[in-house]
């Protein structure tokens, strides 16, 4: 048993007698104690004026709340004595509907059972929106293809032309100048334009390697076996074969030819490339500006290659972890009028997805009951 | 904590703990979501309760920080207690009718109790509208007791100096 304060005793007194020990103790503590002694005085009339709000009626009970409308109304015809039978009975049965509800069996409330979202979800830990929607190749070379109006299409950045390989599965054919070899400037103009040399180059990622601001000795060094250098190479760098040096349009036809046979690579066509990258530069635009849905939509039409499916459906992943994270949300949030606030963003965010259904599906139910109702995993 | 002994738990003390959030809250409501919390959180922790103490007392510790959590997340409380004029109210003459004079004593009882800092407030309902004693408040609010009373008394004293006309004569009560 604790043992009293004489704040305790000071309340006691006002609203039962005191043993005689404990007036002694109080009165002893009062004489001590100016705080407790000027609390005392104030007590009595703060307790009577407070006493407004102390009234059960006012305050009201719990089986106010669950039963009034359930119990008054049918009990209109029912004697006085009997009522209170009545709402005893009621209030066990409520009470044992909510307890078997909150364990989980013949819930009173129905639950809510996500279809799309898997509440387990979870994203990877340190992955972030820019990471998960980054594009595979930048958006302006999504319509590349090798052979232009003018000749070959050539890249001049090394990184963009490496990923637009990866992406494509082709290999880029390396073409490393400089503006002031004479013997480059005539290929480039010559023998690189002309048709059975284009015929031949309609399966690559064609990099213009310009060579400025080198040394003497890295010019000689890099041109060591012949001006201009020519090589296909694989998107890892790997070297498929080097045919450098000055030679006319008919050999370089050969050449061009038997280094893209060297290509184990079986990319698909470049209309279905351009289709596949515009849906996940699509997606990945939307992620980045959180319209989630949209971007599950989209990335899901995503089919390959096999780099941008598994891309795809790494970010869908990461969307589906984040719907998952806003179903807990909500749950987690105890005020009715913050979960609303939490579900109908969710329903925007997540909008063209099935997980939109979800969210809606449960604004839904805390419109009609004002509020959550219990919320479970769905069984797999 | 086996489901029966939970069921037994729940029947016997949701009352209480119901009552203690409303008094807490006031906002039927929040106090319905907090109590199904309080008991989720019963059910959740079932195995750290184990013979530890009087299961009202856990139960309303529960409930309180629950409910420290629920006033963090909202300033409704606060909000309400800057836009209702205490003082103001006070002087205002309350006419003749009982009924009339009561809920306006009623008003301004509330509205003094929300004008006092939270911890005071929150120790003066315990010990005045639940019957605490200061030792089962200090369990609850996890503060020392004699803190406990310090609030108790400043909450009671300002209540004195917030609610003064109604002792006067003439006054309501």
């Amino acid at each position: 048993m604790d043992q009293h304060s004489p704040y305790d005793l000071v309340r006691k007194r006002e609203t039962e007698d005191l043993t005689a020990v404990e007036a002694a103790v109080l009165e002893d503590a009062l004489t001590k104690d100016a705080d407790l002694a000027a609390f005392a005085r104030a007590f009595p009339s703060v307790r009577r004026i407070t006493g407004v709000v102390d009234a059960d009626a006012e305050i009201g009970g719990l089986h106010d709340l669950d039963l009034e409308a359930l119990a008054l109304e049918p009990m209109r015809s029912v004697p006085h004595a009997a009522r209170r039978w009545w709402i005893a009975a009621a209030a066990l049965l409520a009470g044992v509907l909510v307890a078997r509800g909150l364990l989980g069996a013949d819930a009173p409330v129905a639950v809510f059972t996500p279809r799309y979202i898997d509440m387990a979800a979870e994203a990877a830990p340190a992955a972030s929106a820019v990471d998960v929607f980054a594009d595979a190749v930048p958006a302006v070379l999504i319509p590349y293809r090798p052979i232009g109006e003018g000749g070959i299409t050539w890249l001049r950045d090394e990184s963009q032309a490496r990923a637009l390989a990866r992406v494509s599965g082709r290999p880029i054919l390396r073409f490393g100048s400089m503006a002031t070899c004479p013997l480059c400037v005539q290929m480039e103009r010559g023998p690189l334009r002309a048709a059975d040399v284009l015929a031949q180059a309609g399966d690559v990622i064609a990099l213009n390697q310009r060579y400025t601001h080198v040394t003497m000795q890295e010019m000689t060094e890099l041109f060591r076996e012949g001006w201009p250098r020519l090589q296909l190479e694989t998107a890892d760098g790997k070297v498929l074969r080097t045919f450098h040096g000055a030679r006319g349009a008919a050999p370089l036809a050969r050449e061009l030819a038997l280094a893209t046979a060297s290509s184990t690579a079986r990319p698909m066509a470049w209309d279905e490339l351009e289709t596949q990258l515009t849906r996940h530069t699509l997606g990945n635009a939307a992620g980045r500006a959180d319209e989630l849905g949209r971007a599950w939509s989209a990335l899901a039409s995503v089919e390959a290659p096999s780099q941008l499916a598994q891309h795809a459906a790494t970010a869908r992943r990461w969307i589906a972890a984040q719907a998952a994270q806003a179903l807990r949300a909500a749950r987690d949030t105890r005020d009715a009028g913050a979960a609303r606030d939490v579900l109908t963003r969710a329903v925007g965010r997540f909008a063209d997805s099935p997980f939109a259904d979800d969210f809606a599906d449960l604004l839904a139910r805390l419109d009609a009951e004002g509020r959550l109702p219990p919320i479970q995993e769905r069984s797999e | 904590m086996t489901r029966r002994a939970f069921e037994q738990l729940f029947l016997i003390h949701r009352e209480p703990v119901f009552r203690f959030l409303l008094r807490l809250c006031h906002a039927r409501a929040d106090a319905e979501d907090l109590l199904q919390e309080t008991w989720l959180t019963l059910w959740r922790k079932r195995h750290q309760f184990e013979g530890r103490g009087h299961p009202l007392g856990y139960l309303r510790q529960i409930a309180y920080r629950l409910f420290l959590n629920h006033m963090r997340r909202t300033t409704r409380r606060r909000a309400l207690a800057h836009h209702i004029p205490v003082r103001q109210e006070a002087t205002m003459d309350l006419g003749s009718d009982d009924a009339d004079e009561q809920a306006v004593l009623l008003t301004r009882v509330r509205a003094a109790l929300e004008g006092l800092p939270a911890a005071n407030r929150d120790a003066f309902v315990m010990f005045r509208f639940e019957g605490m004693t200061c030792a089962e408040i200090a369990g609850v609010v996890g503060a020392p007791v004699k803190t406990v009373e310090s609030r108790l008394r400043r909450a009671t004293l300002a209540l004195m100096d917030l609610l003064a006309s109604e002792r006067t004569p003439g006054g309501t009560r």
